[in-house]
């Protein structure tokens, strides 16, 4: 059934517009000082920090916001899923434990071939998400649609498997995963707030396009300068 | 310790590159008929009736005021009801023309703004029209003083094009979430796209830079 | 006081016995600010004549209503038997049959200068780029600045700049020319290479306003002074009646503080 749109979806969002400010000011606050801090270091005399400050200004003001908010949400992803899976790292090693030699090896060799070469020659496309943390080299690659996985071996198997590892890897970095762990919608936040920072701090810092100072001439640390 | 594995990033690099490649037409596209659609307004909004101006005012306001990613959904899920259905690569390009268009007049407005009155009146006293006195007199140096201005609202243009990926159009951000769903190489896949982005920001800097040596060689007094 | 053409002739009909401008009864305000009072003057075919003044005495005003660039609230101009009061068409037919310098030369920096001297003859007139451009380069080497027709403005001094500008204006063939204190942006070494070439304009017969506080201009070349203040036409005269015998004292008291 269709929803209806009424006065409590509209109140949703009204609600959600809350944070739209909340993020906004944040992000217009600390873009304040950071970019301070930043347009201090693009005027200094130091030359390595002016360096760093074009350097940065370049890359925030030279790139979307949407892929620095990608950049963040799954660099961010990467390091919390460690972080939570080291708290749940007994039972993860206990589920690995249980996986017997044979079954990798199985599960490998069938994603091997699906891939159409040698089980050497496919190897590198295998190669781990993370390092290894199970020295044995029967690490299967990520869980990508690991349950249509054809191969010659038992399917039923070679998908409980793989179930197991997709729950207990480390390699599962992606949001998929990341959706099971708890994340306090803190840190969620922090994931779209720390490239609006940024962007602001990049924005705030160089008044106009950094590429073209007033003098015309593309940006040397010194020709920045003259442009601010 | 977290190990980067770009293999899958570069074996796919080519379906990259087709999503680059269609960045860059949408963003060329969009800043040509968004820059024709700044000047128009500019010249209604400078020497136009009143009722006209009001429009272009209501215009920029409007777009100005929202943001882009509701202007595209408006576009492409809103105009249909209207009778007007687009394929995501139309949509885009008219959401970030009539996106353009918005920031391009106030800019280009500054510029004529800024010309001297001297300029027009000498026109007038020449016994040149409204038109030619625009077109001869006005335009060059109006383009001229917003041109960092304005080559920073188009690079702003090109990455705003990320956002069209929304609607399904198949853009360079579009090539970068179909792969990294494919992949699951997140991370390694967004860095590349990234990097691509950049690549292009300065590309396109340095061709502004080029087009300005050339459009813009007479000397400036003082 | 007012010298107001003895000439009669039917308002309308144009013929070689009109007089290049006529102005009659011209009210002018800027705000509640009275900027032309009741300005009456004629200004026959190959006349010249300077208009003298203090500052905000509207001067430039009056001069600037002749082509248009300012609007009138009452009275009536006629400009080489076109009425300009009528509007329209009329307002186009001056502006090309009158040439006008301005104090800021307001040449078109992004041109060169000898495109300076062709746009207007080639969109306005309609000829060719050529014909343009041999008529530019007979008016540059008129007022002798051939050589820099492909430089910018922006190249040139001001006093070259000034010639251009002459020279732009000229490149229309106007019937009159206007101008609007053509020296005083200029430095002092500069002032004489522009009057010369003025002075030049003048011997060859051309109609010309100008709008100058350069007295021995006004003394050699002009046939009649006008002298204005506060919006009104105080006192027209001769060069010698002008400055040996002024009429009005505001007169005596503006020529004893220029000299």
């Amino acid at each position: 059934m269709i929803r209806v749109f009424g006065w409590n979806e509209f109140l949703v969002i009204v609600m959600a517009a809350q944070w739209t400010i909340a993020l906004s000011a944040i992000a217009f606050a600390g873009g304040s000082i950071g970019g301070l801090l930043v347009a201090l270091m693009r005027v200094a005399d130091i030359r390595a920090f002016r360096l760093f400050a074009t350097g940065f200004i370049r890359v925030f003001q030279g790139t979307p916001l949407l892929m620095q908010l990608f950049l963040v949400f799954f660099g961010m992803n990467i390091r919390l899923c460690d972080q939570s899976l080291d708290r749940r790292d007994d039972s993860a090693r206990a589920s690995r434990q249980r996986l017997s030699r044979r079954d990798l090896a199985r599960l490998h060799r069938g994603r091997a071939e699906r891939a159409g070469r040698g089980r050497d020659g496919a190897w590198p496309a295998l190669l781990s998400f993370h390092a290894p943390r199970d020295p044995a080299p029967s690490k299967p690659h990520r869980g990508r649609a690991d349950r249509r996985l054809p191969g010659p071996a038992d399917k039923g198997h070679v998908a409980r498997v793989d179930h197991r590892l997709h729950r207990t890897d480390p390699a599962r970095a992606d949001h998929q995963q990341c959706d099971v762990q708890p994340i306090s919608r803190l840190r969620h936040g922090g994931c779209y707030l720390f490239p609006l920072v940024l962007a602001v701090v990049a924005g705030r810092t160089s008044h106009g396009n950094p590429f073209f100072p007033r003098n015309g001439t593309l940006t040397g640390p010194t020709g920045g300068r003259a442009g601010m | 310790m977290y190990e980067f594995n770009f293999t899958p990033v570069l074996a796919s690099f080519d379906q990259l590159l087709v999503g680059a490649w269609l960045t860059v037409r949408l963003s060329c596209a969009a800043m040509l008929i968004g820059l024709v659609v700044s000047i128009a307004c500019a010249w209604g909004k400078t020497s136009g009736p009143k009722i006209l101006r009001t429009v272009i005012d209501g215009y920029i306001e409007i777009i100005r005021n929202t943001p882009f990613l509701v202007q595209i959904f408006f576009i492409f899920f809103g105009m249909p009801s209207l009778g007007l259905r687009l394929s995501p690569n139309s949509a885009a390009l008219l959401a970030l023309v009539v996106n353009f268009g918005a920031y391009g007049t106030e800019i280009i407005r500054a510029g004529i703004e800024s010309i001297h009155k001297g300029q027009v009146e000498a026109g007038w006293a020449l016994g040149l029209s409204r038109a030619q006195i625009f077109r001869y007199v006005i335009m060059k140096p109006a383009l001229r003083t917003v041109y960092p201005a304005l080559t920073s609202q188009f690079i702003y243009l090109m990455l705003n094009t990320s956002v069209v990926s929304v609607i399904s159009a198949d853009d360079l951000a579009a090539a970068g979430n179909d792969l990294q769903s494919a992949s699951f190489a997140s991370f390694e896949v967004y860095i590349a796209v990234t990097l691509i982005y950049l690549a292009l920001s300065v590309g396109f800097s340095v061709l502004f830079y080029a087009v300005e040596k050339m459009a813009f060689k007479y000397p400036l007094s003082r | 006081m007012n010298m107001v053409s003895e000439i009669a002739s039917s308002p309308g009909a144009r013929g070689a016995s009109d007089p290049a401008v006529r102005m009659e009864d011209v009210n002018k305000w800027y705000g509640s600010f009275h900027a032309l009072k009741n300005v009456n003057l004629t200004v026959g075919r190959g006349e010249r004549i300077v208009i003298c003044g203090p500052s905000g005495s509207g001067k430039s005003t009056m001069i600037r209503c002749i082509n248009q660039l300012e609007t009138i609230h009452s009275g009536r101009i006629v400009v080489d038997g076109h009425n300009l009061t009528a509007g329209g068409k009329n307002v186009d037919l001056i502006r090309q049959e009158t040439g006008m310098v301005f104090q800021q030369f307001n040449l078109f920096p992004h041109m060169t200068v000898l495109e300076n001297c062709t746009l207007a003859p080639m969109k306005v007139r309609g000829i060719t780029k050529a014909e343009a451009e041999e008529t530019a380069m007979k008016f540059l080497r008129r007022v002798r600045i051939p050589e820099q027709a492909a430089k910018y403005p922006a190249q040139l001094s001001g006093g070259q700049q000034q010639r251009v500008a002459i020279a732009r204006a000229l490149c229309m063939n106007p019937k009159i020319m206007l101008f609007d204190e053509p020296t005083s942006a200029l430095d002092p070494e500069m002032v004489k290479e522009v009057l010369d070439t003025m002075v030049d304009l003048a011997n060859e017969g051309m109609t010309m306003l100008c709008v100058t506080h350069e007295m021995g201009f006004a003394r050699s070349v002009a046939d009649r002074v006008v002298f204005m203040d506060r919006g009104e036409i105080l006192e027209v005269a001769t060069p010698d009646t002008f400055f040996s015998a002024p009429q009005h004292e505001r007169t005596r008291f503006f020529l004893g503080q220029i000299s």
